[in-house]
């Protein structure tokens, strides 16, 4: 189960970049998890000292961006990785949105799959908690910390909830988005601490999902709703039988279709290539195929059953 | 040849074979890609968008055949009961992987429409041609009910 977002949807280091970059300079955190540990680098442009790896982004506008490198299907791993990013953060969960990472193994591979970019196997969290964790406490601690130095404070006086932190002391407050540009400026620091768990607000507790509105809406985006520049649809012609193989093909009406580009061979069939999928499906219906079967598996259900309940050699 | 429809409340004019489901002139043509494929063989409700109001599915409809009736899209969704059925789907969590919801919220919407008050055999009735690959169906008869309740306070 790979990542299904093709890289140019997704949201690339630079990509993210430029869209805090567009709607006002954010905060991003990043981590690379190299033999010595966790290395935390932020940046505010393009050409800032950016980490590679990218799993936070907030915006001028105080929305959290949690970048994600677990698909979601259904399943909630986006709800599940951004809980534990903004539960150390302590962001909003009503500003918290997540958005897939792009395909890049050496950012954003599972340790658990042995280092392959996926998911599957129960195992988004458990490759999530100690590495969203560390983001979402050292960007917590960066806007600390930028807040600390604007209204001249130790950063201990200071607390952070919902996404604003204060200064209970003077009365001071300061929004996230108000403070990412000046967090983006800092170093990162080389520890934070992590929360206990008694405090946890989100962890363990009921927190609406994410991607609840836009797949209540029509604008979560499925495979099938990419569409590139120039891109054709291809629809398959299969064989009738398992293993069987082309004898002959005649696609001179398929290609008289109006839309169809091509056709060409596949492995075990047929592709035809239009514009648009009911003209590349109208070529595919137009295809007139022999097949081959004489290596195809033949044998029915009963027949497998018994093959398969018989003892073995 | 050229086709002129009216979606989600603007003409278009598009230049396809008059064949074509209207489930492929909404997504390849005009890009509105809430509204899902699935089957293609009007068995599974993920084409679903009303026309005139009526809950349809797209996929085995030609688009020639659609005339001057208006077609809504998930997209073009508003109308009270299309509020509260979004609202109450994102509050009970309805969606899982989402694919066939736009097509749920469709039904639901017709069926608010239709019956403000629907008794479970009239949201089974309504919902019986939607069906949902994550099994959310209890949570949307659920979320149905509380929609209705939201339009009636
Ligand atoms: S795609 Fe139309 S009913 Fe399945
Ligand atoms: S939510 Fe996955 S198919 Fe219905």
């Amino acid at each position: 189960m790979q990542q299904p977002y093709s890289q140019p949807f997704s949201p690339s280091r630079r990509r993210l970049l430029k869209g805090a970059g567009a709607a006002g300079v954010g905060l991003v955190i990043g981590f690379h998890w190299g033999l010595g540990g966790p290395r935390a680098m932020a940046a505010e442009t393009e050409s800032g000292g950016w980490a590679p790896n990218a799993f936070v982004r907030i915006a001028p506008d105080d929305t959290v961006t949690v970048i994600s490198k677990h698909i979601e299907f259904g399943q909630g791993s986006y709800t599940g990785v951004a809980t534990v990013l903004a539960e150390e953060l302590d962001a909003d969960w009503s500003r918290v949105q997540v958005a897939p990472a792009p395909a890049n193994a050496e950012l954003y591979g599972n340790a658990l799959l042995g280092g392959m970019q996926g998911t599957g196997g129960s195992t988004a969290m458990a490759s999530s908690w100690d590495q969203l964790r560390q983001a979402g406490a050292t960007a917590r601690a960066m806007l600390v910390a930028a807040a600390a130095e604007r209204w001249g404070v130790p950063a201990s006086e200071l607390s952070v909830a919902q996404g604003v932190v204060r200064h209970a002391g003077s009365g001071r407050e300061a929004r996230f988005g108000e403070l990412a540009e000046a967090a983006g400026r800092r170093e990162a620091p080389k520890e934070v601490r992590l929360k206990d768990p008694s405090s946890f607000r989100l962890i363990g507790h009921r927190v609406p999902r994410v991607d609840a509105s836009e797949k209540s809406n029509g604008e979560a985006q499925f495979t099938l709703d990419i569409y590139l520049p120039d891109m054709l649809t291809a629809v398959l012609l299969r064989p009738p039988l398992f293993g069987a193989t082309l004898r002959l093909l005649d696609d001179s009406e398929a290609r008289k279709v109006r839309g169809v580009v091509d056709v060409v061979r596949t492995p075990r069939g047929v592709a035809v290539l239009a514009e648009g999928f009911w003209a590349a499906k109208k070529g595919r219906d137009a295809l007139k195929a022999e097949w081959d079967d004489s290596a195809a598996e033949k044998r029915g259900t009963e027949a497998l059953y018994e093959d398969f309940a018989a003892p073995g050699p | 040849m050229s086709i002129t429809l009216k979606v989600n409340g603007k003409t278009h004019s598009v230049d396809v074979d008059a064949d074509t489901p209207l489930l492929w002139v909404l997504r390849d043509e005009l890009r509105l890609t809430g509204t899902k494929y699935g089957c293609g063989i009007s068995q599974c409700g993920a084409c679903t968008v009303h026309l005139d109001g009526s809950p349809t599915r797209s996929c085995v409809l030609p688009v020639q055949s659609v005339g001057d009736r208006s077609v809504t899209t998930i997209e073009g969704l508003e109308s009270p009961a299309a509020a509260a059925v979004q609202k109450a789907w994102a509050e009970m969590d309805v969606p899982q992987c989402g694919y066939c919801q736009s097509g749920q919220v469709m039904s639901a919407v017709g069926l608010l429409e239709q019956t403000p008050q629907p008794d479970d055999d009239a949201i089974d009735g309504a919902m019986r041609g939607n069906v949902c690959r994550c099994a959310t169906y209890q949570r949307i008869r659920a979320a149905i009910h509380r929609a209705a309740g939201e339009l009636e306070a």
